[in-house]
C-alpha cells in the first residue's frame, strides 16, 4: 500500500519507491531503500514527517503516493 | 610541509561548526540543510604545519544527480586531498555512513570525526570507537565541533594519516558488498584498463560502471567488449537480486552498514520510539495547531522587530547620532575654527546622510537575530514543510519558503538561500519573486511618506505595502508558471534537523554574517552614493554650480525621465532621480529626496522635508510612489546577487524587466484606480 495510507504512529517496511530516477537517488542517500522500517511521525494536509533510520524526513504527498510499504 | 583537507559529511552533521572551529574564521551557522553550498577554504590554526581546509557541499551521497554531489566527487578525484575528513552525525550514524562506505572508495585516505558525540552521550547511546574503526578500516576520531571538543586530535590524527599516505588507502580491504556482487566487481576490475588509474581510483571505477554512471562511462570510454560485459553483468544481477542495479548496490551499503552498527553502536532507546524532537514535532506540526502556531510566532517576530524595540532602538540611535554626534562636532569643528561649508559638509552631509540608514542596523539585526533562532533551532525547515501546501498553489515548493522569509530582512541573503532549491526552474522563479518580498532599506521611504501623508495610519500603511508585495508575488507565481515555468514544483523531500536550543554563538555569527552586509554598504555605497548626488545636484552639464537644483544634471536627468513616471502620478523630476539613486540603495531614496528638497542630508523622520513633499504629493499619489518603490528593480547589491545566482545575463535581465514593469502596472493602477474612485 502507499505509505500515504499508513496511519500516524504506525511503522513499516519500504516495498517499492516508484519515484523519478533523480528523486529516488537522493531518498536512496536519505536512507529510504526497499527494507528500511519508516515510521510516520506526522500528518499535514497530506504531507508526512516519517523517521527512517534515525533520520526525520519530510515528504509531499506526491512522493508520498509513490513509496509502497508493507505493515 | 604544506597539506591539504577536505571536510565532507551530511548536511546538519555540524560541518561548518567543525570548519569554523578548525579554522577559526567565522561562517554562516545553521540548520537549514545544504547551507554550505560554496566552496570554503581556510587554514587550520593552532598548528605549525600549513594545513589548507576546505569546506565541501553538505551531501548525502556521491551520486551523480547533483550538482553539490558532482562538485565534491571531482573535487576529491581531481584534486586529491591528502586527506578527507568525513564528518559523520553520531546521532544519525546509519544514514551518515552512507556516504562513508562511498567516501572509502574513492581512494583518499579518509578520517571519520564521529561529530554530535555529546548529544549521544546525553541520550544515552554508545559507539565502540575501537570496533567501528576497525570495521570501517579507517580512523575513527569522536568529536563535539559545537564544544570545540576532539577537533585538535581530528586534525592531528588526520596530519599523521597524511603524513604516513604511502600506507595508502586503508578502508581499500574493507568489501561492503555480498560474495556475489564482489565477484562480479572482480572480474570487471580485470578490465579496466590502466589508463582508468590516472582519472579514477579502479574500484570506485567497477562500481559506477556498474551503476551505469553516466559521467564516469563518458570518461572512461570503454570499448564495445568491455561495455557488453557490463551490461550483460549488470542484466543478470538485476534479475537475480530482482531489483535495478542502483537500488542493489545502494541496499547493500546500507546492510553492510546495519552489520557494523549491530555490533558496534549500542542503543538506549528502541528504533522507532520518540524522541523529544518527535514530541515537539507532534504539536508544532500538528494538522490543527501547526499554522495558528506559525502565525502566533510571526506574529511575535514583527511585533517585537517593527513595534516597540525596533522602534526605540530607532529613535535611540537617531538621538545618538544626529543629536550628541552631530552636536559634539559641531563644537569640535566651531573651536578648530573650521570654515562653514566644512562644517556644512560633515555634519549636515556624512553624519546625517549614514545616520539616515545606521538607525535601521538595529533593527535590521533583530531582525537577522530572529530569523537566526528560527534557523537554528529547527523550526525553519518545520516552516518550510507546513507552507508546502500553499506555496504549491502558486507553483512554488516549501523551500522557496525560506528564501522568501529572508527577503524581508535583505534580499540579497535571501537569493542565495535559493541555492538549496535543486530544481532550477523553482530557483529562478524563486529568485524573481523574492525581491517583491519588502526587504528592510525600504522601509525608511514608507516610514518617510507614511508620515507625511497618513499620519493617522502610518503603521497600517506600511503594513498594506508587505502584504502588497506579497500578493504580487502569489500573482507573479501563478502566471509565471503557467507561461515561462510550465510544470509543477519539484516534490518535496528534506531532512528535517532535530530540534536544537540555538547557542548565543552561533546565533551572533549567523546575524553578523547576513547583517554585516547593511553596515558596509552605509559605510560606501551609500557614502559614494550621497557624494555623487550631491554633485548632480549642485553642478549642471558644463560643469558649473548652479543655483536651482532643477538646472543641475540631476534637474535635466529627472526632467528627462519623469514623463515615464508621470501616469503614475509622480511625474516630478525630484521622485524620478530619487528612484534612479535608489537603484544604488533604496534606503538613498529618502537621502535624495532631503538633498533634492534643498534640505541638504536628512532622516527619514525630518518634519521639514515632510512638508516640502506635502507641497507637490497627495496622499494617493504618496502611495503610488511606495508601491513603486516596493516592487521596482532591487538595488545593485540585489543585482549582482540575482547575476550570481542566475548564472545568464538573460535571466537577469528578465527579472530586473519583469520586476520594473510590474512596478510600473501596479502603481498604474493603484494612482488611476484610485482616482477614478475620487481618492486622487
Ligand atoms: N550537540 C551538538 N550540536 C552540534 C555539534 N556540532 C554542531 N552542532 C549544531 O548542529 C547544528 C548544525 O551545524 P552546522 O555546522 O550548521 O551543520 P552543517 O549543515 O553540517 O554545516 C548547529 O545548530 C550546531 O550548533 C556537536 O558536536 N554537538
Amino acid at each position: 500500500m502507499p505509505l500515504t495510507m499508513l496511519p500516524l504512529g504506525k511503522s513499516a517496511v519500504i516495498n517499492v519507491c516508484r519515484a523519478k530516477e533523480p528523486t529516488r537517488k537522493f531518498l536512496e542517500g536519505l536512507g529510504m531503500v526497499p527494507g528500511a522500517l519508516i515510521t510516520v511521525i506526522s500528518e499535514n494536509g497530506g504531507n508526512l514527517i516519517v523517521s527512517v533510520k534515525d533520520s526525520r524526513l519530510a515528504l509531499s504527498k506526491g512522493i508520498a503516493q509513490q513509496l509502497l510499504v508493507q505493515m | 610541509m604544506s597539506f591539504k583537507f577536505a571536510l565532507v559529511g551530511n548536511p546538519n552533521c555540524g560541518k561548518t561548526t567543525m570548519f569554523n572551529e578548525v579554522t577559526g574564521s567565522t561562517q554562516h551557522v545553521g540548520n537549514w540543510p545544504g547551507v554550505t553550498v560554496e566552496k570554503k577554504e581556510g587554514k587550520a590554526r593552532r598548528f605549525k604545519e600549513d594545513i589548507r581546509v576546505i569546506d565541501l557541499p553538505g551531501i548525502y551521497s556521491l551520486s551523480p544527480y547533483s550538482l553539490e554531489e558532482i562538485i565534491s566527487r571531482n573535487y576529491i578525484l581531481e584534486e586529491k586531498p591528502d586527506v578527507v575528513i568525513n564528518i559523520v552525525d553520531a546521532t544519525n550514524i546509519e544514514r551518515n555512513l552512507y556516504l562513508t562506505t562511498q567516501l572509502i572508495e574513492l581512494g583518499i585516505p579518509v578520517v571519520v570525526a564521529l561529530n554530535m558525540m555529546d548529544a549521544l552521550e546525553s541520550r544515552g547511546d554508545q559507539i565502540d570507537i575501537p570496533r567501528l574503526e576497525k570495521q570501517l578500516g579507517v580512523p575513527v576520531i569522536p568529536t563535539s565541533a559545537n564544544k570545540a571538543q576532539g577537533t585538535k586530535e581530528l586534525i592531528e590524527k588526520s596530519l599523521q594519516v597524511a603524513q604516513s599516505a604511502a600506507t595508502g588507502q586503508l578502508g581499500e580491504s574493507i568489501t561492503i558488498f555480498d560474495e556475489q556482487i564482489k565477484k562480479s566487481l572482480d572480474e570487471l576490475l580485470s578490465f579496466i584498463t590502466p589508463q582508468c588509474n590516472q582519472v579514477y581510483p579502479p574500484r570506485f571505477a567497477t562500481v559506477k560502471l556498474l551503476e551505469g554512471d553516466e559521467i564516469v562511462i563518458a570518461k572512461l570510454q570503454p570499448n564495445s567488449a568491455f561495455m557488453a560485459l557490463i551490461t550483460t553483468t549488470r542484466g543478470r544481477l538485476e534479475q537475480e537480486y530482482d531489483n535495478d542495479m542502483e537500488t542493489i548496490v545502494a541496499d547493500q551499503r546500507y546492510q553492510f552498514i546495519s552489520k557494523v552498527i549491530s555490533k558496534s553502536v549500542k542503543k538506549k532507546l528502541s528504533v522507532g520510539g520518540l524522541t523529544v524532537s518527535d514530541k515537539i514535532d507532534k504539536i508544532l506540526t500538528h494538522r490543527i495547531l501547526a499554522i495558528p502556531l506559525f502565525l502566533l510566532v510571526m506574529y511575535v517576530v514583527f511585533t517585537i522587530t517593527f513595534g516597540f524595540i525596533g522602534t526605540f532602538t530607532i529613535d535611540y540611535i537617531d538621538h545618538l547620532i544626529n543629536v550628541t554626534l552631530a552636536d559634539a562636532v559641531t563644537t569640535l569643528l566651531h573651536s578648530a575654527g573650521a570654515a562653514e561649508w566644512l562644517d556644512s559638509l560633515i555634519v549636515g552631509g556624512i553624519i546625517a546622510g549614514l545616520g539616515s540608514i545606521l538607525v535601521f542596523v538595529p533593527q535590521i539585526m533583530i531582525l537577522f537575530f530572529f530569523l537566526a533562532i528560527l534557523e537554528d533551532s529547527g523550526y525553519m525547515s518545520r516552516a518550510a514543510f507546513m507552507m508546502d501546501r500553499l506555496l504549491r498553489k502558486i507553483g512554488l515548493s516549501g523551500k522557496s519558503f525560506i528564501p522568501m522569509i529572508m527577503g524581508i530582512g535583505c534580499s540579497v541573503p535571501a537569493i542565495m538561500a535559493t541555492r538549496t532549491l535543486e530544481n532550477e526552474k523553482d530557483r529562478r522563479l524563486t529568485i524573481i519573486l523574492t525581491p517583491f518580498m519588502s526587504c528592510g532599506a525600504r522601509l525608511p521611504v514608507y516610514a518617510l511618506f507614511a508620515a507625511a501623508f497618513f499620519a493617522n495610519a502610518q503603521s497600517l500603511v506600511i503594513f498594506s505595502l508587505y502584504i502588497l508585495g506579497m500578493v504580487v508575488a502569489i500573482l507573479s507565481g501563478i502566471l509565471l508558471r503557467k507561461t515561462l515555468f510550465k510544470g509543477e514544483a519539484e516534490a518535496f523531500v528534506m531532512e528535517l534537523p532535530p530540534y536544537r536550543i540555538p547557542t548565543i554563538k552561533g546565533l551572533m555569527i549567523h546575524m553578523w554574517d547576513k547583517g554585516k552586509g547593511f553596515i558596509k554598504k552605509a559605510g560606501t555605497v551609500i557614502f559614494a552614493a550621497s557624494v555623487i548626488i550631491w554633485f548632480g545636484q549642485t553642478f549642471d552639464f558644463s560643469l558649473h554650480m548652479v543655483e536651482e537644483v532643477s538646472d543641475s544634471i540631476f534637474g535635466s536627468v529627472g526632467a528627462f525621465i519623469a514623463p515615464f513616471f508621470a501616469p503614475l502620478g509622480f511625474g516630478d523630476w525630484r521622485s524620478s532621480v530619487a528612484l534612479l539613486t535608489g537603484f544604488v540603495a533604496k534606503e538613498a531614496v529618502v537621502a535624495t529626496m532631503g538633498i533634492l528638497n534643498n534640505l541638504g542630508e536628512v532622516g527619514e523622520g525630518s518634519v521639514e522635508l515632510m512638508a516640502s513633499l506635502q507641497t507637490y504629493f497627495t496622499p494617493l499619489k504618496a502611495y503610488a510612489f511606495m508601491t513603486f518603490t516596493l516592487l521596482y528593480m532591487p538595488c545593485i547589491a540585489a543585482f549582482a546577487a540575482i547575476k550570481r545566482e542566475m548564472n545568464s545575463w538573460k535571466w537577469t535581465l528578465f527579472t530586473v524587466g519583469y520586476q520594473t514593469g510590474t512596478a510600473w502596472i501596479v502603481s498604474f493602477i493603484v494612482y488611476q484606480g484610485g482616482k477614478l474612485l475620487g481618492l486622487g
